[in-house]
């Protein structure tokens, strides 16, 4: 009868905690300034989508289901080998950063658009008839509203973008996977390596999941309906 | 103060409003009564361009409300809208619902803003409720408020669409009670009702419309006892018997 | 003063990120042993795995586990088949024992785990023969000698050797788990090395300058230089020197001896010869390549 009996190699430890939290750090980095590209531009799409200038809906429409419809892993590649040899980019993360940021945009347009349309027609209405622009019916009644039911969407976006920039090793950057990939290569530990950095994009995206519940609860205190 | 010349508009096929003419003279009260699907509430929200018309004119305070160069939404700031299901901003508290649109459109500084909005919410008898959330009020409270933010803007006229239609019996008269004090008060309204013994007692003349067209104006009083057409006797004959 | 709602939440979540990063860290260091009753082969006692070879004759199938994108050793042509120097040895290595053979195709750093879960019996894949690798496979006899090099663009005519490079603020270009991309992040102490997916990823970034020199096998640059006449140049020193072995299950050492005694017998036969004419005297075969993996 086998018995198992489970081994500690705390070298391997030793060796390797640095590289994974080196790898940690330039995977939130990439994420987050990613994100800080993503959301902005992903609200003015968002709004874009519902305007009542045909252009401004043509072109916005257009951006999100061109983005939507080509796989992330073709978009770095065309944006780092393609683009960035006509322009400068300014190295592969920035590239990495434009890109994932870009990507996430459309699917933030979405998610803006419909938290938008969510808001029942009779608060612009109340606002309109009062004197507001349409701006200022958006600014100070639509878009707190649509913020509300916008939230765990968007905080779901930045969990999907720290998994997709796992992809960003392809274009050279030192994220968590490429650190991971190298030291299987380094060490042909594969399953120990490869579990570590399941477990860690897990702990990653399960505390961000559970900070996102707690800005969530503490948005719904403030006693808004 | 509102003149309704030859409107009419159509949704595809169907005609919701056919050859309205209406004039509502300055500091009365007008009420707009008659069957589902009349179309009074359309022909109210064609005052302030909520709904737009295919043909006709409307001008209302001097100035014609469909023109293109019309700045609508200056006009619309001296025209308070009510609406039916009170449509008050859940995010913000009763004070910040009335002094939204003094700040924002009039450019009051804050502070002043809010002491008027206290004033008003004072006066339809909401003192304790300044800071509470639409959430946490009774239908009867949230149409108050909503009343409060319409003449935070101080408006030349007020639009009441079925303003009572969403509230329970007993939070019904504590509304028209603050409805009444404004007609008394000298405001020029148009009330959407189904209310008619408000509507004979507060207003100065019934207006009775039926499948999209007026088909009688008539001070309340005759209106109530000797309506002119038959339409409007067979109305009064259905409704008037609960 | 009681801490408020927020802060216990806090708390915890703080506990159990602690935790579970422990614990991350934790099974990255681990591994499990079996300490006894493991398969055996043919013979009883010990805990020697079943060989590999033996399996596959009975089998009638030598399954290989190989990476195309190593020029000249793994390639696919454009109709799909398997071709390349390391691809021939394993047709010749079937054929000596008498059965067909079949192509996996994997990722580079997919092929050992394959291996130790069985998918494959060996894998050919111009695999460097390593001290840390050999620690969890085995090594057949070396089959070729190479080495590292180095490849810089030919408007670049002042490096001389890699210390040349080995300047802040310069990209080393590599393939990501290849034994050239390992030496580069030992050896750089001021450059950065930057690892792309495969050799033709990293020679594009080359013709970018997104990286100034790329650190490679000598045989696959030595294509590269081929293919891009007049605008690489490789380094006349070798960075290292790497002997190429056929990988096998850790221990199985039947097979290797199996597969040793068949190298002594293939390298320097005429069969073997052709096959070096082809694939490293000649680029006459490059057009019918597919260009990447």
């Amino acid at each position: 009868m086998p018995h198992f009996e489970i081994v500690i190699d705390t070298e391997l430890i030793r060796q390797t905690w640095k590289l994974f939290a080196a790898g940690l750090w330039v995977t939130l980095q990439v994420s987050f300034f990613a994100l800080l590209i993503a959301v902005p531009l992903g609200v003015l799409l968002g709004l874009g989508r519902v305007s009542r200038n045909r252009v401004v809906r043509g072109v916005c429409m257009a951006y999100v289901e061109f983005v939507r419809g080509i796989p992330l892993i073709v978009l770095l590649l065309w944006i780092y080998f393609g683009v960035g040899n006509l322009l400068p980019l300014g190295g592969e993360k920035p590239a990495a950063i434009y890109t994932l940021g870009l990507f996430s945009a459309a699917f933030v347009a979405e998610i803006v658009r419909s938290g938008v349309q969510a808001v029942p027609r009779g608060q612009t209405e109340a606002a309109r008839s009062s004197g507001m622009t349409y701006l200022q019916a958006m600014r100070y009644v639509v878009l707190p509203q649509a913020l509300r039911t916008t939230l765990p969407p968007l905080a779901g976006q930045f969990i999907i973008l720290i998994k997709d920039s796992s992809l960003v090793s392809i274009i050279s950057v030192n994220d968590l996977t490429l650190v991971a990939k190298n030291l299987v290569a380094s060490t042909a530990k594969s399953m120990e390596i490869y579990t570590a950095l399941a477990v860690l994009y897990f702990v990653l995206t399960f505390v961000l999941a559970r900070l996102v519940r707690l800005l969530e609860k503490r948005y719904a205190q403030g006693g808004h309906a | 103060m509102i003149s309704v010349k030859g409107v009419s508009k159509s949704f595809g096929k169907h005609t919701v409003l056919s050859g309205i003419d209406l004039t509502v003279p300055e500091k009365q009260t007008y009420a707009l009564i008659g069957p589902s699907g009349a179309g009074k509430s359309t022909l109210i929200r064609t005052l302030n361009a909520l709904e737009s018309i295919d043909e006709g004119e409307i001008i209302v305070d001097g100035v014609p409300v469909h023109d293109k160069k019309t700045d609508l939404d200056g006009l619309r700031s001296r025209i308070g809208f009510v609406f039916q299901s009170f449509n008050l901003y859940p995010h913000l508290t009763a004070l910040q619902n009335v002094s939204l649109a003094p700040r924002k459109v009039s450019r009051k500084p804050a502070a002043a803003a809010d002491e008027r909005s206290a004033e008003l919410l004072g006066s339809l008898g909401l003192d304790d409720k300044l800071n509470a959330y639409p959430g946490q009020l009774s239908g009867g409270q949230q149409q108050r408020v909503a009343i409060a933010r319409s003449l935070a803007m101080d408006p030349t006229v007020m639009l009441f669409d079925e303003p009572t239609s969403a509230l329970d019996p007993e939070m019904i008269k504590e509304v028209l009670d603050a409805i009444r004090k404004l007609a008394d008060s000298g405001m020029t309204m148009v009330i959407v009702t189904h209310e008619m013994g408000f509507a004979r007692e507060v207003c100065d003349a019934v207006v009775f419309m039926a499948e999209g067209r007026i088909v009688e104006v008539a001070p309340p009083d005759r209106f109530f006892t000797a309506p002119a057409s038959d339409r409007a006797r067979d109305f009064l004959g259905k409704v008037l018997n609960h | 003063m009681f801490p408020t709602p927020e802060v216990l939440v806090l708390k915890r979540v703080a506990a159990v990120l602690g935790c579970l990063l422990a614990v991350s860290i934790a099974t990255s260091a681990c591994s499990i042993r079996t300490t006894s009753g493991s398969d055996d082969g043919s013979t009883g006692g010990g805990s020697l795995p079943a060989s590999s070879i033996a399996a596959a004759k009975s089998r009638g199938t030598l399954v290989v586990g190989t990476s195309p994108g190593y020029l000249p050793f793994d390639m696919k042509d454009t109709k799909g088949d398997f071709v390349g120097y390391d691809m021939d040895l394993a047709r010749a290595m079937a054929k000596s024992m008498g059965v067909k053979v079949e192509f996996k195709q994997y990722d580079f750093a997919a092929l050992i785990p394959a291996l130790k879960q069985g998918s494959v019996d060996v894998a050919i894949a111009g695999f460097s023969i390593t001290g840390e690798r050999a620690l969890e496979i085995s090594y057949s006899e070396p089959y070729y000698a190479a080495g590292q090099s180095m490849l810089v663009p030919a408007s670049d005519g002042t490096t001389k050797s890699w210390q040349d490079v080995d300047v802040a603020g310069k990209r080393i270009g590599v393939s990501q788990g290849t034994t050239g991309a390992m030496l580069a992040h030992n050896l750089f102490k001021h450059a950065t090395v930057a690892d792309y997916e495969n050799l033709p990823a990293t020679t594009l970034a080359l013709s970018q300058q997104k990286v100034d020199a790329i650190v490679y096998d000598q045989p696959g640059l030595q294509i590269s230089a081929k293919q891009n006449p007049g605008k690489v140049r490789i380094l006349p020193d070798r960075l290292s020197t790497e002997n190429l072995g056929i990988v096998l299950k850790h221990n199985d050492i039947a097979s290797v001896q199996w597969v040793n005694s068949f190298l002594d017998s293939y390298l320097g036969s005429g069969d073997e010869k052709l096959s070096r004419d082809t694939w490293f005297n000649s680029v006459a075969w490059f057009d019918q390549m597919q260009q990447s993996k």
